[in-house]
């Protein structure tokens, strides 16, 4: 111990005598674009919580209210709600989805079936759209008008219309439908991508030790995939916190606030209501959400042991 | 505890044959060790036995059973990986009882095994731990625990120890004859390495080109390799090879070197040889049929040492000679220091006779 | 508000793209109308003027086109002047707060188009010049007065000019509905009479966007309700004024409970949706505006278009009317007289042959006879109809109170809600932030 803090301290003259040595130099750039571009704008969202402030622009004064009036709107207990069923679903269902799709094209693949890449691609064709897009797309399918697209199939088949958006609960499921759609793709290429580099060898091994294939799935597939579905999950629920561009343009938040989540509710507060304070603090209350969400995630993230 | 029977065994893949026509009845309790060089299709048969590769041609019995289409699961068949291939998730207790899942055993009935299974393997304290967490050996040992608790049929090892270091290579190699000894079990066992063959095998199948070259027990494979393919892959160091022809020599045969004397050839053989009398034959010696003799004597191989190892027990000396290089397996008192030209009289008692154009050894008893 | 082709905010996007496509080598040969600018690049005196996508810049050659000619005419007569076009893009909220944000930090351009909604929020925050000098008394007294009221502060000075409107009213195909109905009564009748025919019946505005509250603040204005009290307070939940809400409320709900609407107008968030349902003939009665009636001329072969006619909104009864009216206005947000003074001659430049040209509602009685494009009978409705106009209330507040009325209006016709609760519920959360202002 002696010797080694005494070798430290000879060396530490000819360390100190470059400003350039040691860590920092080398952090300073990402720390700057953290800083500027992360940092910066978070840290003035927090400021202006505590503001009054408005797009309308009235003179800025600090203050809890805004804060205290968020917290009191009696729209927010809906929207919350709204939030936990519409997130909680859409990465369950994406989740689910994106594994089953990844399953079938990866057994695909080694089967040698023709058309899984066709099959991959045309998954992720869903991904790449706008998520305007995508509402406008589904609110075409479940437009309930005599012409709307899934309805009018339903008549075909002699099944009465369902009432996909007017009735405030399948609202709610008919966004959910929408959202998944459009982010499994993003699960089904993460996960597929861990399938794959499971080591076929432990399939053999559970195939000797006579495992049948569900016991595979439960087994060996989803403990290897542990860690890959709970970062999944992570970046699907901040994903999925975050969206509003579907919603909007599929329902608006309606019938009423069926469907209005605290995504939408903040931009709404901000850009209808030019509340910035309001909107500042809503968008706090989201930070907090998805922060404690991810640290939960975190707490099932195996240890680096197991991953090898 | 089964008998294994492979008759006309063969496996393609796009019509390329990758193993054929494998013919080998493998007795109950019997441990036969498959060996060749890398691609010869040993692991392929090993795998068809397993139940992980489909079965293209022929049948496969365990048993009085034909367990072609049988899952490997079914097949009651145990299986050690070349990379072990232990569920990285699960303890090692848990590794070792993943294959009792099928076997609707009682709690009681799953930790007595693997505590057994542990026992023998003198792995007990790593049973909570994770494979992560283990040294190689001792991971090689959970894998073996895996296939013991089972009690299967056959035992299958897939080049179980070429993971491993030459120390601990050896201790394995007892480990597992060991075991087998301890617990009973039809084992087919595929390995590169001849010396794990020749110590491990009740019989070895020497494979080549997907088909099987030999088959025998260790020694008879040793002394009366069939194929000049055999007597150079089972054995080490090397066989050495000269060419030469088969002449008459007074009432007897001798094996006349392109380059060096004529070995007559012993009586007992003159009658076997006769027909090949005049043809051209390559002349096959272990190293061991090798021996210096004073220089005087005749008739004796003209060589220079270009390398001598001692091994304590022998020395193994490496040697140019005209048309040849080769090495002999001397005794440490009579060996030359390298560079030393010597005199090598060789054993016309371990001669093998080989046919150059099909690399068949002629056969003489 | 609503502009003459109201669009979601994609196809305002998809519009702008195309219009750069189209625009540039429309105007390559056009030297004094280029894509940022309206005259010499060499000018010495330069106005900035912070314009919408449409007119100047329509997605339509044809209309860019003239008002390519009707600007290059304008800045012949005004030598020495340049003007800077700068567009505004189709997120209409988020650009109408940033020109309201620069111009209080001395950012913001000297003239710009400015949403008649956001009138108050605008004249509240002190940054518009007035007009007064460049206008005649005569030509001030001639706006129709909810437009006057508007634009004027309580000075009397002139802030912007209103240069078009939009209103409400009731369509109807003639083939299905020969009369206009003119109470809620009657219009219940008829579209029930329509869905017996097998159609959707009366269709409106009722999902989560601006037109649904506006188009359904006409049935409370028609009663004389008011929405605020002169200080900007919600009162439409007290006294008198509950009363004819709720009878507004219960008037829509009464028309999907009875089946005389379908339940999903909670899902029309658009007024493009039903001139769809209209073109598609599912639908023969609904509550549009007026610029819809262009869009069916033109979307619909001659013989079906003709069965389409107007008629001003129905009222509780045939004598209580109102219809609400948006528009756009253009205002001078610099010191500089001069500049004033050109911003003004802009206004009035979209006022007259800028709307003759589009056919959008002018602003004052005198210029639908001055121009011959205003000779249909369509515009006598309107130009009727406009006398009962209702501008929303010149409040900053009023995109909440909009929010709670779209919100509360989607909870009654999804009948997730009974009104009066839903009222009280919206009433609650209004008054809680109009104490927080």
């Amino acid at each position: 111990m002696n010797k080694l803090s005494g070798a430290a301290l000879r060396q530490s003259p000819t360390r100190r005598a470059s400003p350039l040595s040691g860590p920092l130099p080398w952090l300073l750039p990402v720390l700057l674009m953290i800083g500027v571009f992360y940092l910066y704008p978070i840290l003035d969202a927090l400021r202006l919580a505590f503001t009054n402030a408005s797009l309308i622009g009235r003179e800025e004064t600090y203050t809890t209210r805004s804060i205290l009036a968020m917290l009191a709107n009696p729209a927010l207990g809906t929207v919350l709600r709204n939030t936990a069923v519409f997130t909680g679903a859409s990465v369950i269902g994406q989740v689910l989805l994106g594994l089953a799709i990844a399953l079938l094209v990866v057994r695909g693949e080694r089967n040698r079936l023709p058309g899984m890449l066709a099959l991959r691609t045309i998954v992720l064709t869903a991904w790449v759209i706008p998520g305007v897009a995508n509402g406008i797309i589904w609110s075409m399918l479940f437009n309930e008008a005599p012409y709307g697209a899934i309805n009018s199939a339903l008549r075909l088949l002699d099944i009465p219309p369902v009432a996909w958006l007017s009735n405030p609960a399948n609202a709610m499921i008919s966004t959910i439908i929408a959202n998944v759609w459009q982010g499994t793709a993003f699960s089904m290429i993460v996960l597929y991508a861990a399938i794959k580099s499971i080591d076929p060898v432990l399939y053999e091994a559970a195939a000797v030790d006579g495992a049948r294939p569900w016991e595979r799935l439960w087994f060996i597939t989803l403990p290897q995939l542990r860690a890959a579905l709970i970062v999944n999950a992570i970046l699907v629920t901040i994903q999925t916190l975050n969206t509003f561009d579907a919603i909007i343009s599929l329902t608006g938040g309606g019938p009423g606030r069926a469907t209005e989540v605290l995504s939408l509710f903040t931009y709404n507060t901000v850009f209808y209501s030019y509340d910035l304070a309001g909107g500042s603090a809503l968008s706090m209350l989201m930070l907090l959400i998805s922060l404690g969400l991810a640290c939960v995630y975190a707490l099932f993230l195996p240890r680096p042991e197991a991953i090898r | 505890m089964a008998p294994v029977s492979l008759r006309g065994l063969g496996k393609s893949y796009d019509g390329q044959e990758a193993v054929r026509g494998i013919d080998l009845e493998i007795a109950e309790h019997e441990f036969v060790v498959l060996v060749g060089p890398s691609g010869c299709g040993k692991s392929t048969t090993l795998r068809m036995i397993a139940g992980l590769e489909t079965i293209s041609s022929g049948e496969l019995r365990i048993g009085d059973r034909v367990v072609n289409a049988l899952p490997p699961g079914e097949r009651d068949v145990a299986m050690v990986f070349q990379n072990y291939a232990l569920y990285p998730h699960m303890t090692v207790g848990q590794n070792i009882a993943f294959g009792l899942r099928r076997r609707n055993l009682s709690r009681q009935q799953v930790r007595e095994a693997v505590a057994d299974a542990a026992r023998l393997l003198e792995i007990e304290p790593l049973l909570k731990r994770r494979p992560g967490a283990l040294s190689g050996g001792q991971r090689q040992r959970v894998a073996m625990g895996r296939a013991i608790v089972r009690r299967p049929k056959v035992f299958l090892f897939d080049e179980p120890l070429s993971n491993l270091d030459a120390r601990l290579r050896t201790q394995m190699r007892t480990e597992i004859k060991r075991l087998h000894q301890e617990v009973p079990t039809t084992t087919i066992y595929v390995t590169h390495d001849q010396v794990e063959a020749m110590t491990m095998a009740d019989r070895v199948v020497v494979m080549k080109d997907g088909a099987i070259e030999q088959v025998g027990p260790p020694l008879e494979v040793y002394r009366n390799p069939r194929t000049r393919f055999v007597a150079e892959f089972i054995g080490s160091p090397a066989m050495n090879f000269f060419d030469g022809r088969l002449v008459a020599e007074g009432d007897g045969l001798a094996f006349r070197m392109d380059a060096g004397p004529a070995l007559t050839i012993p009586p007992e053989r003159r009658a076997a040889y006769g027909p090949i009398v005049g043809e051209k034959l390559t002349l096959g010696l272990r190293p061991e049929a090798l021996a210096i003799v004073p220089r005087g004597e005749t008739p004796h191989l003209a060589a220079t040492t270009r390398l001598v190892e001692p091994l304590g027990v022998e020395t193994l000396v490496y040697f140019d000679a005209p048309g040849a290089s080769g090495c002999a397996r001397l005794s440490p008192d009579r060996a030359p220091r390298a560079g030393e030209p010597i005199a090598l009289g060789l054993d016309p008692a371990m001669m093998h006779l080989i046919r150059p154009d099909t690399g068949a050894v002629v056969p003489w008893n | 508000m609503a502009r003459p082709s109201k669009t979601s905010l994609i196809a305002n996007c998809l519009g702008a793209t195309a219009l750069s496509l189209i625009a540039l080598p429309a105007f390559a040969q056009e030297s004094l109308v280029t894509r940022d600018r309206v005259g010499p690049a060499d000018a010495e005196n330069v106005l900035t003027f912070r314009l919408t996508a449409y007119d100047l810049y329509s997605a339509d050659p044809a209309t860019a086109e003239g008002f390519a000619e009707l600007f290059t005419d304008f800045i012949q007569q005004h030598p020495g002047w340049r003007i800077d076009t700068q567009l505004q893009t189709g997120n209409l909220n988020e650009e109408q707060a940033r020109i309201l944000e620069q111009s209080q930090a001395g950012r913001g351009p000297d003239c710009a188009m400015i949403d008649s909604a956001q009138l108050a929020t605008f004249k509240q925050a002190g940054v518009l010049a007035p007009m007064n000098d460049f206008f005649t008394e005569a030509e001030i007294a001639d706006l129709f007065p909810f437009v006057r009221d508007g634009v004027s502060d309580e000075e009397g000075n002139l802030l912007a000019l209103w240069w078009f409107t939009d209103l409400r009213v009731l369509y109807r195909n003639t083939e299905y509905v020969p009369e206009a109905p003119q109470t809620w009564e009657e219009t219940e009748a008829a579209a029930l009479a329509t869905v017996e025919q097998g159609l959707e019946g009366i269709l409106f505005n009722g999902g989560r966007t601006e037109g649904t509250a506006f188009d359904w603040m006409a049935f409370f204005w028609a009663q004389g309700g008011e929405l605020v009290d002169e200080n900007g307070r919600p009162i439409f939940h007290e006294g008198e004024n509950r009363e004819k809400f709720l009878r507004a409320l219960e008037f829509v709900d009464g028309l999907v409970e009875s089946g005389a609407a379908p339940q999903r107008v909670t899902t029309i968030t658009t007024y493009d949706d039903i001139t769809a349902s209209a073109a598609a003939g599912t639908t023969a009665l609904f509550i549009g505006g007026n610029w819809q009636y262009a869009q069916l001329q033109s979307t619909l072969p001659p013989e079906e278009a003709a069965k389409w006619e107007v008629s001003e909104l129905p009222g509780p009864t045939a004598e209580e009317r109102a219809t609400g009216t948006g528009g756009w206005a253009i205002a001078a947000l610099t010191d500089d007289p001069a500049k004033v003074e050109i911003c003004a001659g802009i206004a009035k430049l979209y006022a007259g042959p800028g709307n003759a040209f589009q056919r959008l509602l002018p602003t004052s009685a005198a210029l639908y006879d001055e121009y011959d494009e205003f000779a249909g009978a369509e515009f006598g409705v309107f130009a009727a109809a406009l006398e009962n106009g209702q501008a929303r209330p010149g409040v900053p507040f009023y995109p909440e109170i909009s929010t709670q009325i779209q919100v509360l209006l989607g909870e009654v016709l999804s009948q997730s809600k009974e009104p009066e609760q839903a009222l009280d519920d919206a009433a609650a959360a209004l008054i809680a932030a109009y104490d927080r202002l």
